[in-house]
């Protein structure tokens, strides 16, 4: 990433209520409900400035939870007419996301949407991306959940990220760093506030010296480099760590609504023939009704085979079919599930018994 | 007839790949107590000029204010003016769609996904082993290789259903019966036979191991030659693919289209794979032989 200067705080929340001001979508950590979470702020003093991670990611404003596709209205005489939405979303900027997500959102949720590897791009997503800056804060800690590091990633890995921010802890100073054209262009809104000039050497410094105290502080880590061997051997698709570990899983789904590089969806219909929208809303691969067969045949009769899925698509899938990282250690999943059904325990073990099948003869 | 309908500028919509183009029901055949056959044809004419498709690719069927569902195109791609699909009654869209009339209106996106390699096709001995509803999908691909007899061997039918009322495109086997070019072979699950039944009694793997061995030993070039095509319940297909194993015809030789749940039809709604098998980007045609290389998550 290009250096582009320092700023002190004040800076940045002078910037977003300039942001909002003139018609920007901010959306930044902002309490809703008494939780901090992603949500679009009309000034500075919503911003959530102490927080760790946000409950929710900020995917749903790139892939909403409901998001109207088309809608139809019958005539009377038979015929139909279907209409678009208008697709003139708003500029946004994401202003405080973590690493973790932007790597998430902006790279692996992207190849998911786009048509790079696939002839068939979606355009809602790939529009509204375009629309938005991704201005991401370094983490100065984790939460014992946390584990981006396991993932290759980092507290201030700039992965995804058209902006990254990091504290270096020396009187206020924020080091902004760009990587994108769109991050260009968040650097020349700061203006005045963005402080140039200074030998940039030592500024890197100062700036990796953050980045590697918030690195010693991470507790949950752990080897990875045999999981995806141990996956691709369809001989441990049945082995019995998956059953074990995720019998007590109770398919509420939450894994899969918090985490950032989950991408399934369903269409529902509103309304009725005569007119209505159908929507894309999100969905989870935890729920039974996901793959079940008009038939009745079901594919994953049981949850473990689910949350298995899930493992799968996580440390396989996402790899294999999008050229990508399906998971980048926000722990959100880990954190919030109800009966501590936990990925990185999956992953640990997966990790260790191909390590025994390799040393043993 | 309804009047022609509207629709938005083709630009927009070409971009948004999650709206249907609106097609017209032309023709309702009823081919059994549950299940019928639709023939369509698009509502715009530009549509239906620039609409091309391949033996063995799906589309997604909609009923506005239901929702859509996921059905092979049934026809064969060389039928000019419509294009058909086959669904049986079993669900919500599919209860719905059966309600319609001719001249309805209902959405259409596609085609989507792989095909039956015809070229790969030529000069074998052809089996086509299909139960029930799983018989549209390879019900496309006869009709294709009946069009260019001349390039195939042997070519041998068995479809099989609970009933002979389960029995679809029953007009179709009574002439493929009638030719001398085709062993058409019809058979119902014991119980399901009724007076004066002239085809088999027995499943589908029974029946085919039983009557197909000697076919192919008068008319064909021998195991090694053949290609099998099926497509039916999960028990069925795979009882299929064992009896054929023990025929000779390994699993390389056995071509399957898999009838996964889906939902986007273009690999981002995230429900068709099969490990890191995406069945709408990758499939739904496969050999036994790759099916049986995925996990058994099916």
């Amino acid at each position: 990433m290009k250096l582009a200067g320092t700023i002190r705080p004040q800076g940045l929340w002078a910037l977003v209520d300039h942001l909002t001001g003139q018609g920007v979508r901010v959306v930044a950590p902002t309490l809703i409900d008494g939780l901090c979470q992603f949500g679009p702020v009309d000034s500075a003093d919503q911003v959530v400035k102490d927080y760790l991670l946000p409950q929710n990611t900020f995917k749903e404003f790139l892939f909403p939870k409901e998001e109207r596709v088309f809608t139809w209205l019958k005539r009377e005489d038979g015929s139909f007419v279907v209409d678009q939405p208008s697709r003139d979303f708003p500029e946004t900027v994401i202003l405080g996301g973590r690493p973790c997500d932007a790597a998430a959102i902006g790279v692996s949720l992207r190849s998911v949407f786009s048509g790079d590897k696939f002839e068939h791009a979606d355009p809602l997503f790939l529009e509204r991306f375009e629309r938005t800056t991704v201005v991401s804060v370094s983490c100065d800690r984790p939460d014992l959940s946390c584990f981006c590091t396991t993932m290759g990633l980092g507290p201030d890995d700039p992965t995804g990220s058209d902006v990254l921010i990091t504290a270096t802890g020396l009187d206020g100073e924020l080091v902004v760093e760009v990587g994108s054209p769109k991050g260009e262009k968040f650097a020349q809104r700061l203006g005045s506030h963005l402080v140039t000039g200074q030998p940039e050497t030592e500024l890197r410094e100062r700036r990796s010296q953050a980045g590697a105290e918030a690195r010693k502080k991470f507790v949950r880590v752990f080897d990875i480099e045999h999981v995806k061997s141990f996956l691709d051997n369809p001989d441990n698709f049945d082995d019995e760590m998956f059953a074990r570990l995720g019998t007590k899983c109770v398919s509420c789904g939450v894994c899969t609504f918090e985490c950032p590089t989950c991408h399934c969806f369903d269409f529902k219909d509103l309304g009725g023939t005569e007119g209505g929208e159908r929507v894309k809303v999100w969905d989870s691969c935890q729920f039974p009704v996901f793959t079940v067969h008009a038939t009745g045949h079901q594919p994953r009769p049981d949850q473990w085979q689910r949350y298995r899925n899930r493992f799968l698509c996580k440390f396989k899938i996402y790899e294999d079919v999008f050229d990508n990282l399906g998971c980048t250690g926000c722990g959100r999943c880990v954190r919030d599930c109800p009966v501590h059904v936990d990925i990185t325990s999956y992953a640990m073990q997966a990790n260790k018994k191909q390590q025994l099948i390799q040393v043993t003869p | 007839m309804s009047a022609p309908a509207l629709h938005t500028a083709p630009g927009a919509e070409a971009a948004n790949l999650y709206v249907p183009k609106l097609v017209r029901i032309r023709k309702i055949i009823r081919e059994t107590h549950d299940v019928n056959t639709l023939q369509l044809e698009f509502v715009d004419p530009a549509h239906a000029a620039s609409f091309t498709y391949k033996t063995g690719q799906f589309g997604e069927f909609s009923i506005f204010g239901v929702g859509e569902a996921t059905f092979n195109i049934s026809s064969s791609p060389n039928w000019e003016g419509f294009f058909e699909c086959c669904f049986r009654k079993v669900g919500v869209v599919t209860t719905a769609l059966a309600k319609m009339k001719e001249g309805d209106i209902i959405g259409f996106r596609g085609p989507y996904g792989n095909s039956y390699d015809l070229e790969g096709m030529h000069g074998k001995d052809l089996i086509f082993a299909a139960g029930g509803i799983g018989f549209p999908p390879i019900r496309c691909l006869v009709h294709r290789v009946l069009e260019e007899r001349d390039k195939f061997g042997a070519v041998v039918i068995v479809h099989g259903a609970r009933t002979h009322r389960d029995l679809v495109y029953q007009r179709e086997m009574d002439e493929w019966t009638r030719r001398r070019d085709i062993h058409m072979i019809k058979t119902v699950d014991p119980g399901g036979d009724p007076e004066n039944w002239d085809g088999e009694v027995g499943f589908v793997p029974t029946v085919l191991e039983e009557r197909v061995p000697w076919i192919l030993e008068r008319e064909g070039k021998g195991a090694s030659n053949a290609l099998a095509f099926t497509c039916g319940p999960p028990v069925m297909t795979k009882f299929v693919i064992a009896a054929l194993g023990r025929m000779g015809v390994g699993p390389d030789q056995v071509v399957m289209t898999l009838e996964n749940k889906m939902k986007c039809a273009v690999g981002k709604c995230g429900r068709c794979n099969i490990g890191n098998t995406y069945v709408c980007l990758e499939g739904p045609i496969f050999t036994a032989a790759q099916v049986q290389a995925m996990p058994a998550d099916q």
